[in-house]
């Protein structure tokens, strides 16, 4: 009783902020209902705690938690580094090593592998996803005008936008943590890597794909019942994780499609494994991106329009304002100062196809920084704070404020 | 190499590199955050919103010409030889009085010794919501005294680039410091052209309602004036304030007429001024009564903005005490202002368009 009300007050507290609009609206659509909208401020972090505050619920329920304090308990729900963005961290992991006095020491190690983990957050974040945002950011606002070439472009950019951003402030909160001695769990494991849909959900978002296992999948029976029964809980699991990562019909159709990708991967598994790796990864890469683009849409018919006008190829120009938005300010400079577009009119197209190889290649072609431990180099003490400096100096800019009562 | 040598190493560069990065801006200091223009450095004036914070704040003057696009084209020399001042412009393009008493505010906490401001009260800005400002995204940072936010102005490679490095640029190749005679002036981009806004204009419907000064819009008037206008004057006494109401051209009046918004914006130009009247060191213009500038397109550049040639009347007109709206005669203009937009044959002169 008392493990139902626990957990019925938090979901009842974020279906309030974050999804009562969402089925008002629905309702007032479908059945002619005239609720009001609330318009809440999502409260920051909202997802993040509240899932780690249910875990602790069930894991207590289950007699798996200690005697913790309340300080104890509240420092694990409010842990700075991974409050806003996850990881989503269990009790277990982290507050057994809030109380190691151990830990309670300045540690050079530790602080130097944070520091590096931390520089390299910020700059996927900064420098790469916000760069890749302000194309999407671009192409979003004409979305009419977009050619075929320039929708898939934009689809690919998103898909390396929500990577960088991710798992750029997954890497932060590791590396802040480590800075504190305080060990984080891997968030991304080079998921672009993957070669199956059930691999890009072992290194993808792990955190949550382990919190909806212990605590939606195996309690609905897992893998130990019927082969449908399977299916089934797959697919309630991926339809939870649609729901949590927004209140709109395209994120609960993504859910469902990841869901259903996930369940027809097993069913062919055996004749999936035997195609050349190349053939997985692209099918495995051009699902996930596909499907990204309706984490992005403002609605399902929007990704679906775009769909359809990329499959029919009608053209493959690329306008030079969209390709600009490629180039960083730096770029944008030496261009302004050297008159590099007059002499390579397709300079910033260039630009643009260099950036998303970069992307492609950070992703695919290099190792996961956290697949080796952390060991100091003149070469990485050097690249580390040129990361920072880069990153921080970039944070902000000069607002324009155009005057048009001309 | 261990742990602890790769932190100091980090720390190393990271510190020293944000320091030397952050020198130069600090010490060139484009946006005169922290101090006047040195007495040999050549100076760019080019950002209203950036700027004009600074100038307030470290440039000596004890005068001041402010307000929306309407000022843009004041010569700084003109006022000094007619007030026989030394003045400052800090203009704001479509800045609401929010913005603009704000300004005035931190100009007269950093110099209380200012002894005269000029400043227009677009008709257009009357009717705003009290704290309504017409950009977002505008340097607080630089419009305090918090050093821990400043890290947005050093720390900015936009700012670097663009301010301080193009400032060296322009120190070494200028002739001399942008003047507050050319300071946001736009007079040269776009001269007063009577044909050009003769043919650029296009006559809107005719609206079948008309737009009442209601209850609402009356409070929220008073508000707005009293917040942004009243209240500075009233807490500066030893400072005059040289107000005026900019002339919009015979095209603007026939696009409130079309629109049904004749009466709507008169009353609130009349609510205004019954306010604005009660302070006693400000001194009130409104040109809406010269008839003969406003419908003579050739001292417009578009339907609002006139020529420089108007700013540097409108300067002789303030210290001739010339058009000044007072207790004694606003009536009797109010009348006169009201007859005639409201009975002018709009359609005789526009109708064909």
């Amino acid at each position: 009783m008392c493990l139902a009300v626990g957990i019925g007050l938090n979901i009842v507290s974020i279906f309030t902020f974050k999804y009562y609009d969402f089925f008002a609206k629905n309702l007032n659509q479908w059945t002619g209902t005239q609720f009001n909208y609330l318009n809440l401020i999502l409260p920051l972090g909202i997802s993040f705690y509240t899932f780690q505050q249910i875990s602790y619920l069930v894991d207590s329920y289950r007699g798996e938690t200690e005697n913790y304090t309340f300080l104890e308990y509240a420092t694990f729900v409010s842990f700075f580094p991974q409050l806003v963005a996850g990881p989503i961290v269990l009790h277990e992991e982290i507050i057994s090593q809030f109380k190691d006095i151990t830990k309670k020491v300045f540690d050079h190690e530790s602080f130097a592998a944070g520091v590096y983990v931390f520089s390299i957050g910020l700059f996927k974040k900064v420098l790469i996803a916000d760069t890749l945002g302000n194309a999407v950011g671009y192409a979003w606002n004409q979305l009419d005008y977009l050619t075929s070439a320039e929708i898939l472009i934009v689809m690919l950019s998103y898909t390396f936008q929500i990577y960088f951003d991710f798992s750029g402030y997954s890497d932060m909160a590791i590396g802040i943590g480590k800075m504190f001695r305080i060990d984080l769990p891997i968030n991304f494991w080079s998921p672009y890597k993957a070669t199956s849909i059930i691999d890009f959900w072992k290194r993808w978002h792990i955190t949550l794909t382990r919190f909806l296992r212990k605590y939606v999948y195996f309690p609905l029976g897992g893998s130990r019942k019927s082969v449908y029964r399977t299916y089934g809980n797959i697919l309630v699991v991926f339809l939870i994780s649609g729901i949590w990562h927004g209140a709109n019909w395209t994120f609960i159709l993504w859910g469902l499609l990841h869901g259903i990708g996930n369940v027809m991967n097993r069913m062919i598994e055996k004749y999936w494994n035997r195609l050349w790796f190349g053939l997985r990864w692209l099918g495995t890469f051009m699902f996930v991106n596909f499907t990204w683009l309706l984490f992005r849409a403002d609605n399902v018919h929007q990704a679906a329009n775009l769909l359809k006008r990329v499959l029919k190829f009608e053209s493959l120009k690329v306008n030079v304002e969209l390709a600009r938005c490629y180039m960083l300010k730096e770029v944008l400079w030496l261009e302004e100062a050297t008159g590099l577009s007059e002499m390579f009119p397709s300079f910033p197209q260039w630009c643009m196809v260099l950036l998303l190889m970069g992307c492609l290649i950070l992703c695919v072609g290099t190792a996961n920084p956290h697949e080796k431990a952390f060991v100091p180099t003149l070469r990485k003490a050097v690249i580390t704070p040129v990361l920072l400096i880069w990153s921080i100096i970039s944070f902000a800019g000069v607002s324009t404020f155009l005057y048009f009562n001309f | 190499m261990n742990s602890k040598k790769y932190n100091i190493i980090v720390f190393t560069i990271l510190l020293s590199g944000l320091f030397i990065f952050a020198l130069p801006t600090i010490v060139l200091d484009p946006f005169f955050h922290y101090h006047k223009p040195f007495e040999w450095q050549k100076y760019e004036l080019k950002e209203e919103r950036y700027q004009n914070d600074g100038i307030v704040k470290h440039f000596e003057y004890d005068a001041i010409i402010t307000g929306s696009s309407m000022t843009q084209n004041f010569k700084a020399t003109e006022m000094d030889e007619l007030f026989d001042v030394k003045s400052v412009k800090t203009t704001f393009a479509g800045g609401t009085l929010k913005e603009v008493d704000s300004h005035l505010r931190r100009a007269l906490e950093a110099n209380p010794d200012i002894k005269c401001i000029v400043r227009a009260l677009d008709a257009t800005m009357l009717v705003n919501g009290k704290d309504q400002v017409n950009y977002e995204g505008c340097p607080e940072y630089l419009y305090d005294k918090n050093i821990f936010n400043d890290g947005e102005y050093v720390f900015n490679k936009e700012i670097f680039y663009k301010y301080t490095l193009e400032g060296i640029a322009y120190h070494c190749t200028a002739e001399e410091s942008t003047s507050f005679d050319d300071y946001a002036s736009w007079y040269r981009e776009r001269p007063a052209d009577g044909k050009k806004v003769w043919d650029n204009y296009v006559r809107g419907e005719k609206s079948d309602g008309k737009r009442e000064f209601s209850e609402l819009y009356s409070e929220m008037l008073q508000e707005n004036i009293i917040q942004n206008v009243v209240t500075l004057a009233e807490e500066n006494p030893d400072t005059t304030f040289y107000y005026f109401i900019p002339p919009y051209s015979i095209c603007w009046w026939d696009i409130k007429n079309q629109a049904g918004e004749t009466e709507f914006y008169l009353q609130a130009e009349k609510e205004a001024v019954e306010l604005i009247l009660q302070c006693e060191n400000i001194r009130l213009f409104s040109f809406w009564d010269e008839i003969e500038l406003i419908c003579d397109l050739d001292n417009y550049s578009d339907d609002v903005h006139y020529g420089e040639h108007i700013n540097s009347q409108i300067l002789r007109w303030m210290k001739a005490d010339e058009h000044r709206i007072t207790k004694d005669n606003y009536e009797q203009y109010y009348a006169k202002i009201h007859d005639f937009y409201t009975s002018f044959d709009y359609d005789n002169v526009f109708g064909n368009e």
